[in-house]
Protein backbone atom coordinates (compact mmCIF):
# COMPACT_ATOMS: atom_id res chain seq x y z
CA UNK A 1 0.00 0.00 0.00
CA UNK A 2 2.67 2.62 0.55
CA UNK A 3 4.42 1.50 -2.13
CA UNK A 4 1.36 2.10 -4.47
CA UNK A 5 1.02 5.64 -2.48
CA UNK A 6 4.76 6.66 -3.08
CA UNK A 7 4.54 5.63 -7.02
CA UNK A 8 1.07 7.03 -7.32
CA UNK A 9 3.07 10.99 -5.68
CA UNK A 10 6.14 9.73 -7.67
CA UNK A 11 3.71 10.09 -10.83
CA UNK A 12 1.90 13.34 -10.13
CA UNK A 13 5.05 14.93 -8.79
CA UNK A 14 6.92 14.62 -12.26
CA UNK A 15 3.69 15.49 -14.16
CA UNK A 16 3.66 18.81 -11.63
CA UNK A 17 7.29 19.56 -12.75
CA UNK A 18 6.65 19.16 -16.69
CA UNK A 19 3.56 21.24 -15.84
CA UNK A 20 5.55 23.83 -14.25
CA UNK A 21 8.10 24.20 -17.26
CA UNK A 22 5.15 24.52 -19.48
CA UNK A 23 3.52 27.32 -17.39
CA UNK A 24 7.13 29.08 -17.31
CA UNK A 25 7.76 29.06 -21.05
CA UNK A 26 3.72 30.31 -21.24
CA UNK A 27 5.43 33.17 -19.18
CA UNK A 28 8.34 33.89 -20.85
CA UNK A 29 5.96 33.77 -24.32
CA UNK A 30 3.81 36.49 -22.61
CA UNK A 31 6.45 38.67 -21.47
CA UNK A 32 8.28 38.50 -25.08
CA UNK A 33 5.24 39.03 -26.87
CA UNK A 34 5.04 42.34 -24.58
CA UNK A 35 1.85 41.50 -22.16
CA UNK A 36 2.23 42.70 -19.04
CA UNK A 37 3.74 39.87 -16.19
CA UNK A 38 5.77 40.25 -13.76
CA UNK A 39 9.28 38.84 -13.11
CA UNK A 40 7.84 37.12 -10.36
CA UNK A 41 4.83 35.55 -12.44
CA UNK A 42 7.91 34.62 -14.64
CA UNK A 43 9.86 32.66 -12.23
CA UNK A 44 7.61 30.95 -10.09
CA UNK A 45 9.12 28.91 -8.10
CA UNK A 46 8.45 24.41 -8.12
CA UNK A 47 7.05 24.18 -4.68
CA UNK A 48 4.38 27.77 -5.24
CA UNK A 49 3.60 26.29 -8.26
CA UNK A 50 2.85 23.14 -6.65
CA UNK A 51 0.55 24.44 -3.64
CA UNK A 52 -1.30 26.71 -5.74
CA UNK A 53 -1.93 24.12 -8.78
CA UNK A 54 -2.22 20.78 -7.60
CA UNK A 55 -5.65 18.59 -6.45
CA UNK A 56 -5.79 16.83 -2.88
CA UNK A 57 -3.83 14.05 -4.45
CA UNK A 58 -1.00 15.98 -5.69
CA UNK A 59 -1.77 15.57 -9.26
CA UNK A 60 -2.22 19.00 -11.61
CA UNK A 61 -6.08 20.63 -11.28
CA UNK A 62 -6.01 22.49 -14.84
CA UNK A 63 -9.13 23.73 -13.97
CA UNK A 64 -7.08 26.24 -12.02
CA UNK A 65 -4.45 26.95 -14.68
CA UNK A 66 -6.32 30.14 -16.24
CA UNK A 67 -4.31 33.61 -16.59
CA UNK A 68 -4.97 36.72 -18.65
CA UNK A 69 -2.86 39.55 -19.73
CA UNK A 70 -2.80 42.98 -20.64
CA UNK A 71 -1.07 44.60 -23.44
CA UNK A 72 2.38 46.90 -21.92
CA UNK A 73 2.53 50.42 -23.89
CA UNK A 74 5.10 49.65 -26.11
CA UNK A 75 3.31 46.34 -26.92
CA UNK A 76 0.86 48.71 -28.01
CA UNK A 77 2.79 51.23 -29.84
CA UNK A 78 4.17 48.15 -31.76
CA UNK A 79 0.47 47.09 -32.80
CA UNK A 80 -0.61 50.39 -33.71
CA UNK A 81 -1.09 50.96 -37.50
CA UNK A 82 0.50 53.66 -39.25
CA UNK A 83 -2.06 56.85 -39.50
CA UNK A 84 -3.17 57.43 -42.83
CA UNK A 85 -6.23 59.21 -45.03
CA UNK A 86 -8.53 56.54 -43.92
CA UNK A 87 -7.49 55.92 -40.63
CA UNK A 88 -6.00 59.19 -39.33
CA UNK A 89 -6.45 57.93 -35.61
CA UNK A 90 -5.25 54.32 -35.47
CA UNK A 91 -5.94 52.43 -32.71
CA UNK A 92 -3.55 49.65 -31.27
CA UNK A 93 -4.57 45.75 -32.87
CA UNK A 94 -3.78 44.05 -29.60
CA UNK A 95 -5.11 44.19 -26.19
CA UNK A 96 -5.73 41.59 -22.97
CA UNK A 97 -5.13 37.98 -24.03
CA UNK A 98 -6.38 35.29 -21.96
CA UNK A 99 -4.62 31.55 -21.80
CA UNK A 100 -6.17 28.32 -20.22
CA UNK A 101 -4.77 24.83 -20.08
CA UNK A 102 -7.67 22.23 -21.15
CA UNK A 103 -8.45 19.70 -18.38
CA UNK A 104 -8.95 16.82 -20.99
CA UNK A 105 -6.35 14.24 -21.04
CA UNK A 106 -7.04 13.14 -24.64
CA UNK A 107 -9.91 14.00 -27.32
CA UNK A 108 -9.89 17.35 -27.48
CA UNK A 109 -12.19 18.64 -30.53
CA UNK A 110 -14.64 21.21 -31.60
CA UNK A 111 -16.58 20.68 -28.25
CA UNK A 112 -13.99 21.74 -25.89
CA UNK A 113 -13.01 24.83 -28.89
CA UNK A 114 -16.15 25.61 -29.09
CA UNK A 115 -16.60 26.59 -25.09
CA UNK A 116 -13.22 28.03 -25.03
CA UNK A 117 -14.01 30.24 -28.33
CA UNK A 118 -17.28 31.60 -26.19
CA UNK A 119 -15.78 32.35 -23.53
CA UNK A 120 -13.10 34.24 -25.01
CA UNK A 121 -15.75 36.38 -27.17
CA UNK A 122 -17.84 36.80 -24.03
CA UNK A 123 -15.39 38.44 -22.15
CA UNK A 124 -14.12 40.14 -24.78
CA UNK A 125 -10.17 38.99 -24.93
CA UNK A 126 -8.40 39.83 -28.35
CA UNK A 127 -6.54 36.91 -28.14
CA UNK A 128 -7.01 33.30 -26.66
CA UNK A 129 -4.44 30.83 -25.85
CA UNK A 130 -5.68 27.33 -25.73
CA UNK A 131 -3.12 25.02 -23.70
CA UNK A 132 -4.15 20.81 -24.51
CA UNK A 133 -2.56 17.94 -23.34
CA UNK A 134 -2.87 15.98 -26.94
CA UNK A 135 -3.31 17.18 -30.54
CA UNK A 136 -6.73 18.46 -30.95
CA UNK A 137 -8.63 17.54 -34.22
CA UNK A 138 -8.41 19.44 -37.74
CA UNK A 139 -11.90 20.60 -37.19
CA UNK A 140 -11.08 22.21 -33.67
CA UNK A 141 -7.81 23.86 -35.34
CA UNK A 142 -10.21 25.41 -37.87
CA UNK A 143 -12.76 26.56 -35.41
CA UNK A 144 -10.28 28.04 -33.12
CA UNK A 145 -8.80 30.23 -35.62
CA UNK A 146 -12.66 31.08 -37.19
CA UNK A 147 -13.66 33.65 -34.29
CA UNK A 148 -14.16 37.19 -35.90
CA UNK A 149 -11.91 39.74 -35.60
CA UNK A 150 -10.73 37.83 -32.41
CA UNK A 151 -7.33 35.64 -32.68
CA UNK A 152 -7.43 32.14 -31.29
CA UNK A 153 -3.85 29.93 -30.59
CA UNK A 154 -3.29 26.67 -29.82
CA UNK A 155 -0.35 25.03 -28.06
CA UNK A 156 0.58 21.50 -26.44
CA UNK A 157 1.71 21.17 -23.62
CA UNK A 158 5.36 19.77 -24.74
CA UNK A 159 5.38 22.18 -27.53
CA UNK A 160 6.00 24.85 -24.00
CA UNK A 161 8.19 22.10 -21.95
CA UNK A 162 11.21 23.70 -23.22
CA UNK A 163 11.35 27.69 -24.51
CA UNK A 164 12.41 27.33 -27.97
CA UNK A 165 13.78 31.01 -28.19
CA UNK A 166 16.24 30.69 -25.28
CA UNK A 167 18.31 27.70 -27.46
CA UNK A 168 21.78 29.06 -28.70
CA UNK A 169 21.23 28.20 -32.23
CA UNK A 170 17.49 30.54 -32.49
CA UNK A 171 18.62 34.06 -33.38
CA UNK A 172 16.71 37.01 -31.88
CA UNK A 173 13.53 37.91 -33.41
CA UNK A 174 12.19 41.29 -32.96
CA UNK A 175 8.80 42.41 -34.35
CA UNK A 176 8.92 45.75 -36.41
CA UNK A 177 6.17 47.95 -35.33
CA UNK A 178 4.36 49.27 -38.35
CA UNK A 179 6.10 52.30 -38.78
CA UNK A 180 9.43 50.26 -38.24
CA UNK A 181 8.42 48.25 -41.18
CA UNK A 182 7.13 51.18 -43.18
CA UNK A 183 10.88 53.12 -42.79
CA UNK A 184 12.75 49.67 -43.61
CA UNK A 185 10.68 49.14 -47.23
CA UNK A 186 11.47 52.53 -47.87
CA UNK A 187 15.21 53.01 -47.01
CA UNK A 188 15.74 50.15 -49.29
CA UNK A 189 13.24 51.09 -51.49
CA UNK A 190 11.70 47.75 -51.52
CA UNK A 191 7.88 46.07 -51.60
CA UNK A 192 7.36 43.97 -48.63
CA UNK A 193 7.07 40.94 -50.98
CA UNK A 194 10.37 41.20 -51.93
CA UNK A 195 11.82 40.44 -48.71
CA UNK A 196 12.73 36.96 -47.67
CA UNK A 197 9.49 35.34 -45.64
CA UNK A 198 8.74 33.41 -42.90
CA UNK A 199 5.63 31.44 -42.35
CA UNK A 200 2.88 32.08 -39.29
CA UNK A 201 3.58 28.53 -38.73
CA UNK A 202 7.39 28.71 -38.28
CA UNK A 203 7.58 27.75 -34.33
CA UNK A 204 9.25 31.19 -33.34
CA UNK A 205 6.52 32.52 -35.31
CA UNK A 206 4.10 30.60 -33.34
CA UNK A 207 5.74 32.10 -30.10
CA UNK A 208 5.64 35.45 -30.76
CA UNK A 209 2.02 34.93 -32.20
CA UNK A 210 2.77 36.99 -35.65
CA UNK A 211 0.41 37.66 -37.64
CA UNK A 212 0.73 37.50 -41.42
CA UNK A 213 1.99 40.91 -43.14
CA UNK A 214 4.04 41.84 -40.64
CA UNK A 215 7.40 41.93 -40.52
CA UNK A 216 10.26 40.07 -38.22
CA UNK A 217 14.15 41.26 -37.60
CA UNK A 218 16.45 38.45 -37.07
CA UNK A 219 19.03 39.24 -34.83
CA UNK A 220 22.44 36.65 -35.81
CA UNK A 221 25.80 36.63 -34.03
CA UNK A 222 28.22 35.97 -36.81
CA UNK A 223 32.48 35.76 -35.85
CA UNK A 224 33.21 37.72 -38.90
CA UNK A 225 30.34 39.99 -39.14
CA UNK A 226 29.78 40.62 -35.01
CA UNK A 227 25.85 40.84 -35.27
CA UNK A 228 24.22 41.43 -38.47
CA UNK A 229 20.50 41.52 -39.48
CA UNK A 230 18.06 40.11 -41.98
CA UNK A 231 14.03 40.91 -41.84
CA UNK A 232 11.03 38.49 -42.69
CA UNK A 233 7.56 39.07 -44.06
CA UNK A 234 5.48 37.26 -42.26
CA UNK A 235 2.78 35.23 -44.62
CA UNK B 1 -1.86 28.74 -65.78
CA UNK B 2 -5.02 29.93 -66.93
CA UNK B 3 -5.84 33.63 -66.52
CA UNK B 4 -9.52 34.90 -66.56
CA UNK B 5 -10.49 38.18 -66.93
CA UNK B 6 -10.67 40.25 -63.47
CA UNK B 7 -14.22 39.84 -61.62
CA UNK B 8 -15.32 43.47 -61.03
CA UNK B 9 -15.01 43.48 -57.46
CA UNK B 10 -12.69 45.60 -55.30
CA UNK B 11 -9.65 44.10 -54.09
CA UNK B 12 -11.13 45.00 -50.69
CA UNK B 13 -13.30 42.84 -49.92
CA UNK B 14 -11.98 40.05 -51.36
CA UNK B 15 -8.74 39.89 -49.20
CA UNK B 16 -10.70 40.02 -46.17
CA UNK B 17 -9.46 37.73 -43.20
CA UNK B 18 -10.12 37.26 -39.79
CA UNK B 19 -8.02 40.40 -38.46
CA UNK B 20 -9.54 43.00 -41.65
CA UNK B 21 -7.89 46.12 -39.87
CA UNK B 22 -3.92 44.67 -39.75
CA UNK B 23 -4.48 43.06 -42.80
CA UNK B 24 -5.70 45.78 -45.43
CA UNK B 25 -3.33 47.95 -45.48
CA UNK B 26 -0.43 45.29 -46.61
CA UNK B 27 -2.62 42.98 -49.13
CA UNK B 28 -3.42 46.83 -50.82
CA UNK B 29 -0.31 47.51 -51.09
CA UNK B 30 0.77 43.85 -52.64
CA UNK B 31 -1.83 44.74 -55.13
CA UNK B 32 -1.32 48.11 -55.83
CA UNK B 33 2.47 48.65 -55.45
CA UNK B 34 2.87 51.24 -53.96
CA UNK B 35 3.62 54.10 -56.27
CA UNK B 36 3.21 57.02 -53.78
CA UNK B 37 6.76 57.85 -53.93
CA UNK B 38 5.93 59.55 -57.01
CA UNK B 39 3.24 61.29 -56.16
CA UNK B 40 3.15 65.21 -56.02
CA UNK B 41 2.71 66.24 -52.64
CA UNK B 42 -0.41 65.59 -50.95
CA UNK B 43 -2.07 69.23 -49.91
CA UNK B 44 -3.94 67.33 -47.21
CA UNK B 45 -2.78 68.78 -44.07
CA UNK B 46 -3.51 65.56 -41.91
CA UNK B 47 -0.57 63.63 -43.94
CA UNK B 48 2.09 65.85 -42.68
CA UNK B 49 3.61 63.17 -40.80
CA UNK B 50 3.98 60.11 -43.34
CA UNK B 51 2.66 60.99 -46.96
CA UNK B 52 4.28 57.99 -48.48
CA UNK B 53 2.90 55.54 -46.10
CA UNK B 54 -0.97 56.23 -47.66
CA UNK B 55 -2.08 52.55 -48.67
CA UNK B 56 -4.97 53.73 -51.47
CA UNK B 57 -2.55 55.22 -53.93
CA UNK B 58 -4.24 56.53 -56.84
CA UNK B 59 -1.52 55.51 -59.24
CA UNK B 60 -3.11 52.29 -61.31
CA UNK B 61 -1.05 48.86 -60.85
CA UNK B 62 -0.14 46.84 -64.00
CA UNK B 63 -3.69 45.37 -64.76
CA UNK B 64 -2.32 42.10 -65.88
CA UNK B 65 -0.40 41.48 -61.99
CA UNK B 66 -4.03 43.05 -60.92
CA UNK B 67 -6.11 40.34 -62.90
CA UNK B 68 -3.48 37.56 -61.40
CA UNK B 69 -3.97 39.06 -57.77
CA UNK B 70 -7.42 38.87 -58.28
CA UNK B 71 -7.73 35.01 -59.85
CA UNK B 72 -6.25 34.06 -57.01
CA UNK B 73 -7.69 36.08 -54.24
CA UNK B 74 -10.92 34.47 -55.42
CA UNK B 75 -9.88 31.05 -55.46
CA UNK B 76 -8.90 31.90 -51.81
CA UNK B 77 -11.98 33.40 -50.91
CA UNK B 78 -13.57 30.40 -52.35
CA UNK B 79 -11.76 28.21 -50.74
CA UNK B 80 -11.85 30.00 -46.95
CA UNK B 81 -15.70 30.01 -47.32
CA UNK B 82 -15.93 26.38 -48.41
CA UNK B 83 -14.36 25.61 -45.73
CA UNK B 84 -16.08 27.66 -43.33
CA UNK B 85 -19.30 25.92 -44.52
CA UNK B 86 -17.92 22.54 -44.41
CA UNK B 87 -16.91 23.21 -40.63
CA UNK B 88 -20.28 24.37 -39.54
CA UNK B 89 -22.18 21.49 -41.26
CA UNK B 90 -19.56 19.28 -39.60
CA UNK B 91 -21.09 20.69 -36.44
CA UNK B 92 -24.40 20.35 -37.25
CA UNK B 93 -23.69 16.51 -37.95
CA UNK B 94 -22.06 16.02 -34.93
CA UNK B 95 -25.73 16.57 -33.38
CA UNK B 96 -27.58 14.02 -35.59
CA UNK B 97 -29.90 12.01 -35.12
CA UNK B 98 -32.32 14.10 -33.68
CA UNK B 99 -33.93 11.30 -31.38
CA UNK B 100 -31.50 9.34 -28.85
CA UNK B 101 -33.69 6.31 -29.67
CA UNK B 102 -33.32 6.52 -33.42
CA UNK B 103 -32.54 3.09 -35.22
CA UNK B 104 -29.79 3.61 -37.82
CA UNK B 105 -31.19 0.81 -39.94
CA UNK B 106 -34.52 2.90 -40.17
CA UNK B 107 -33.70 6.88 -39.80
CA UNK B 108 -36.15 9.44 -39.95
CA UNK B 109 -37.02 10.88 -42.96
CA UNK B 110 -36.07 14.39 -41.99
CA UNK B 111 -32.38 13.43 -40.52
CA UNK B 112 -31.93 11.46 -43.67
CA UNK B 113 -32.46 14.90 -45.36
CA UNK B 114 -30.46 16.80 -42.97
CA UNK B 115 -27.61 14.54 -43.72
CA UNK B 116 -27.89 14.05 -47.59
CA UNK B 117 -28.28 18.27 -48.12
CA UNK B 118 -25.39 18.63 -45.42
CA UNK B 119 -23.24 16.19 -47.35
CA UNK B 120 -22.97 17.81 -50.72
CA UNK B 121 -19.79 19.74 -50.36
CA UNK B 122 -18.07 16.97 -48.51
CA UNK B 123 -14.93 15.39 -49.66
CA UNK B 124 -14.03 11.87 -47.84
CA UNK B 125 -11.53 13.50 -45.78
CA UNK B 126 -14.23 16.01 -44.03
CA UNK B 127 -16.27 13.29 -43.78
CA UNK B 128 -13.39 11.52 -41.91
CA UNK B 129 -13.31 14.79 -39.45
CA UNK B 130 -17.30 14.42 -39.02
CA UNK B 131 -16.64 10.60 -37.82
CA UNK B 132 -13.81 12.07 -35.84
CA UNK B 133 -15.50 14.78 -34.15
CA UNK B 134 -18.59 12.57 -33.30
CA UNK B 135 -15.87 9.84 -31.15
CA UNK B 136 -14.38 12.82 -29.21
CA UNK B 137 -18.06 13.34 -28.17
CA UNK B 138 -18.42 9.41 -27.48
CA UNK B 139 -20.76 8.67 -30.13
CA UNK B 140 -20.79 6.13 -33.33
CA UNK B 141 -19.03 7.81 -36.32
CA UNK B 142 -22.10 7.07 -38.55
CA UNK B 143 -23.96 10.17 -38.49
CA UNK B 144 -27.54 9.08 -37.98
CA UNK B 145 -26.85 6.44 -35.11
CA UNK B 146 -27.42 7.63 -31.44
CA UNK B 147 -25.07 4.68 -29.74
CA UNK B 148 -22.10 5.27 -28.03
CA UNK B 149 -18.65 4.01 -29.77
CA UNK B 150 -17.28 0.66 -28.93
CA UNK B 151 -14.24 1.33 -26.01
CA UNK B 152 -12.17 -1.61 -26.16
CA UNK B 153 -10.96 -2.08 -22.93
CA UNK B 154 -8.09 -3.96 -23.76
CA UNK B 155 -4.43 -2.80 -24.28
CA UNK B 156 -2.84 -3.51 -27.60
CA UNK B 157 -2.90 -1.52 -31.02
CA UNK B 158 -4.76 -4.82 -32.93
CA UNK B 159 -7.63 -6.87 -32.69
CA UNK B 160 -7.80 -9.75 -34.46
CA UNK B 161 -11.63 -10.59 -36.17
CA UNK B 162 -12.53 -14.01 -36.55
CA UNK B 163 -15.22 -14.24 -39.77
CA UNK B 164 -17.72 -17.06 -40.20
CA UNK B 165 -16.79 -20.65 -40.35
CA UNK B 166 -14.96 -22.00 -43.43
CA UNK B 167 -14.41 -18.54 -44.63
CA UNK B 168 -11.13 -18.84 -44.72
CA UNK B 169 -9.04 -19.67 -47.92
CA UNK B 170 -9.86 -21.84 -50.00
CA UNK B 171 -13.28 -22.45 -47.90
CA UNK B 172 -11.81 -23.66 -45.13
CA UNK B 173 -11.06 -22.46 -41.27
CA UNK B 174 -12.23 -19.07 -40.78
CA UNK B 175 -10.85 -15.82 -42.08
CA UNK B 176 -8.77 -13.82 -40.10
CA UNK B 177 -8.73 -10.24 -40.20
CA UNK B 178 -6.19 -7.63 -38.10
CA UNK B 179 -7.73 -4.57 -37.35
CA UNK B 180 -6.24 -1.29 -35.66
CA UNK B 181 -7.98 -0.72 -32.41
CA UNK B 182 -8.53 2.92 -33.23
CA UNK B 183 -10.69 2.00 -36.37
CA UNK B 184 -12.61 -0.34 -34.62
CA UNK B 185 -13.09 2.17 -32.05
CA UNK B 186 -15.11 4.76 -34.23
CA UNK B 187 -18.17 2.85 -34.52
CA UNK B 188 -20.82 0.93 -32.38
CA UNK B 189 -21.57 -2.30 -34.51
CA UNK B 190 -20.38 -3.58 -37.34
CA UNK B 191 -23.39 -2.58 -39.41
CA UNK B 192 -22.43 0.94 -38.59
CA UNK B 193 -19.38 0.68 -40.63
CA UNK B 194 -21.26 -0.68 -43.50
CA UNK B 195 -23.59 2.02 -43.57
CA UNK B 196 -20.87 4.78 -42.96
CA UNK B 197 -18.44 3.88 -45.68
CA UNK B 198 -21.30 3.14 -48.00
CA UNK B 199 -21.95 7.33 -47.81
CA UNK B 200 -18.07 7.78 -47.46
CA UNK B 201 -17.48 6.08 -50.72
CA UNK B 202 -19.77 8.32 -52.51
CA UNK B 203 -18.07 11.60 -51.31
CA UNK B 204 -16.35 13.55 -54.26
CA UNK B 205 -12.55 13.53 -54.33
CA UNK B 206 -12.13 17.08 -55.68
CA UNK B 207 -12.74 20.07 -53.08
CA UNK B 208 -16.11 21.53 -53.91
CA UNK B 209 -14.52 25.58 -54.80
CA UNK B 210 -13.05 23.29 -57.98
CA UNK B 211 -16.07 21.30 -58.74
CA UNK B 212 -17.91 22.39 -61.50
CA UNK B 213 -21.33 23.93 -60.73
CA UNK B 214 -23.22 21.63 -62.87
CA UNK B 215 -21.54 18.42 -60.79
CA UNK B 216 -24.28 15.96 -59.48
CA UNK B 217 -22.61 13.94 -57.63
CA UNK B 218 -22.57 14.77 -54.18
CA UNK B 219 -26.63 15.37 -54.29
CA UNK B 220 -27.08 11.80 -55.13
CA UNK B 221 -26.00 10.47 -52.19
CA UNK B 222 -27.84 7.15 -50.91
CA UNK B 223 -28.17 5.32 -47.89
CA UNK B 224 -27.34 1.79 -47.39
CA UNK B 225 -30.07 -0.04 -48.73
CA UNK B 226 -31.53 -1.85 -45.05
CA UNK B 227 -33.85 -4.85 -44.71
CA UNK B 228 -36.41 -4.65 -41.90
CA UNK B 229 -35.00 -6.67 -38.86
CA UNK B 230 -36.69 -9.58 -38.99
CA UNK B 231 -38.25 -10.34 -35.23
CA UNK B 232 -34.71 -9.09 -34.06
CA UNK B 233 -33.29 -11.69 -34.82
CA UNK B 234 -29.70 -10.39 -35.33
CA UNK B 235 -27.41 -12.87 -37.07
CA UNK B 236 -30.09 -12.34 -39.97
CA UNK B 237 -29.65 -9.22 -39.85
CA UNK B 238 -26.11 -9.00 -40.32
CA UNK B 239 -25.92 -11.90 -42.90
CA UNK B 240 -28.81 -9.61 -45.15
CA UNK B 241 -26.25 -6.71 -44.28
CA UNK B 242 -23.46 -8.63 -45.96
CA UNK B 243 -25.48 -9.65 -49.03
CA UNK B 244 -26.42 -6.17 -49.69
CA UNK B 245 -22.65 -4.89 -49.19
CA UNK B 246 -20.78 -7.87 -50.93
CA UNK B 247 -22.24 -8.07 -54.85
CA UNK B 248 -18.86 -6.19 -56.81
CA UNK B 249 -18.85 -7.61 -60.06
CA UNK B 250 -22.04 -9.89 -58.66
CA UNK B 251 -24.62 -6.68 -60.17
CA UNK B 252 -27.43 -8.94 -61.38
CA UNK B 253 -28.30 -10.63 -58.28
CA UNK B 254 -27.89 -7.60 -56.23
CA UNK B 255 -30.02 -5.56 -57.81
CA UNK B 256 -32.55 -8.41 -57.96
CA UNK B 257 -31.85 -8.48 -53.87
CA UNK B 258 -32.94 -4.82 -54.16
CA UNK B 259 -36.07 -4.98 -56.20
CA UNK B 260 -37.52 -8.00 -53.60
CA UNK B 261 -36.38 -5.67 -50.83
CA UNK B 262 -38.08 -2.61 -51.84
CA UNK B 263 -41.42 -3.31 -51.20
CA UNK B 264 -40.92 -4.23 -47.88
CA UNK B 265 -37.85 -2.13 -46.77
CA UNK B 266 -38.21 0.80 -44.67
CA UNK B 267 -36.75 3.17 -46.98
CA UNK B 268 -38.98 5.71 -48.69
CA UNK B 269 -36.20 7.96 -48.49
CA UNK B 270 -33.76 5.68 -49.86
CA UNK B 271 -33.30 4.59 -53.44
CA UNK B 272 -33.30 1.42 -54.55
CA UNK B 273 -30.08 -0.21 -55.37
CA UNK B 274 -30.64 -0.05 -59.43
CA UNK B 275 -31.25 3.56 -59.22
CA UNK B 276 -27.95 4.15 -57.65
CA UNK B 277 -26.00 1.68 -60.12
CA UNK B 278 -28.00 3.96 -62.91
CA UNK B 279 -26.64 6.85 -61.21
CA UNK B 280 -23.16 5.46 -61.18
CA UNK B 281 -22.79 5.01 -64.33
CA UNK B 282 -24.04 8.34 -65.85
CA UNK B 283 -21.53 9.15 -63.55
CA UNK B 284 -18.58 7.48 -65.22
CA UNK B 285 -20.01 8.38 -68.74
CA UNK B 286 -19.60 12.20 -67.06
CA UNK B 287 -16.80 11.54 -66.14
CA UNK B 288 -15.29 9.91 -69.02
CA UNK B 289 -14.66 6.64 -66.54
CA UNK B 290 -16.15 4.15 -69.08
CA UNK B 291 -15.34 1.23 -66.21
CA UNK B 292 -18.37 1.42 -64.61
CA UNK B 293 -17.57 -1.33 -62.25
CA UNK B 294 -14.67 0.74 -60.62
CA UNK B 295 -16.99 2.51 -58.02
CA UNK B 296 -19.07 -0.55 -57.21
CA UNK B 297 -15.50 -2.43 -56.59
CA UNK B 298 -14.75 0.45 -54.63
CA UNK B 299 -18.04 -0.50 -52.39
CA UNK B 300 -16.68 -3.59 -51.83
CA UNK B 301 -13.18 -3.14 -51.43
CA UNK B 302 -14.12 -0.47 -48.67
CA UNK B 303 -17.32 -2.30 -47.38
CA UNK B 304 -16.40 -5.66 -46.62
CA UNK B 305 -12.96 -5.50 -46.44
CA UNK B 306 -12.70 -9.54 -47.04
CA UNK B 307 -13.34 -11.40 -50.80
CA UNK B 308 -16.07 -13.59 -51.10
CA UNK B 309 -13.96 -17.26 -51.70
CA UNK B 310 -16.53 -18.54 -54.07
CA UNK B 311 -16.38 -15.93 -57.15
CA UNK B 312 -13.32 -14.21 -56.01
CA UNK B 313 -11.11 -17.03 -56.94
CA UNK B 314 -8.97 -15.24 -59.33
CA UNK B 315 -6.37 -17.05 -60.88
CA UNK B 316 -2.77 -15.99 -60.54
CA UNK B 317 -1.08 -14.77 -63.73
CA UNK B 318 0.44 -17.21 -65.55
CA UNK B 319 3.63 -16.21 -67.45
CA UNK B 320 3.59 -17.23 -71.00
CA UNK B 321 5.96 -19.43 -72.56
CA UNK B 322 7.93 -15.53 -74.18
CA UNK B 323 8.85 -15.47 -69.99
CA UNK B 324 11.05 -18.14 -69.13
CA UNK B 325 14.00 -16.67 -69.74
CA UNK B 326 12.61 -13.68 -68.11
CA UNK B 327 11.28 -11.56 -70.81
CA UNK B 328 12.54 -8.74 -72.67
CA UNK B 329 13.93 -6.26 -70.88
CA UNK B 330 12.81 -2.52 -72.44
CA UNK B 331 12.64 -4.51 -75.81
CA UNK B 332 16.05 -6.49 -75.78
CA UNK B 333 15.99 -10.06 -74.99
CA UNK B 334 19.13 -11.40 -73.38
CA UNK B 335 19.94 -14.20 -74.96
CA UNK B 336 21.48 -17.63 -74.03
CA UNK B 337 19.73 -17.35 -70.24
CA UNK B 338 18.13 -20.69 -69.77
CA UNK B 339 18.07 -20.74 -65.73
CA UNK B 340 16.63 -23.85 -64.60
CA UNK B 341 14.99 -22.26 -62.36
CA UNK B 342 12.84 -19.78 -64.20
CA UNK B 343 10.84 -22.46 -65.53
CA UNK B 344 7.39 -21.21 -64.46
CA UNK B 345 5.04 -24.57 -65.56
CA UNK B 346 4.14 -26.90 -63.26
ZN1 LIG C 1 -23.61 3.05 -34.74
Amino acid sequence: MDEDYSSGSQDAEREMARLWRTWRTVFEMLQDRGYEVTEEEVQIPFEQFKTKYSDGLGYPDRNKMKVSARPTEAMKAKYTPVKSKSNPNPQPECGTVYVEFCPDPTAVGTKQVRTFNHFVDEQNFHTGIFITQTPISPSAVRLLSGIPDRICEHFQEQDLLVNITRHELVPKHVLLSAEEKVRLLERYRLKESQLPRIQVSDPVARYLGLRRGQVVKIIRRSETAGRYASYRWVI
Amino acid sequence: MDREAPPKVPPKSILRTSTPSLHAPSSASTIAPSLSRQQPPSSNLQQQEQPQSQPHSKASPDPHHLAIALHHAHRIQAQKDAEALILSRILELVTLPSSPSADPASPSAADVATLRAALAPFQSSDYDNLILERNIEGRCGYALCPREHRREDHKGNFRILWGPKSSGSGGRGREMKIVPREKLEMWCSDSCVKRAMYVRVQLAEDPVWERRADDRRAKEITLLEEPRPLKGTNTTTRKMDDQVVKGGEDSTSRSEYAGDQTASATATTTLPLRGIKMSFKDLALERGDSNSAFRDGRVDVQVTEREISHDAAVAPPMPGPEYRHGGSIEGYTPKGQSSPRGDGSD
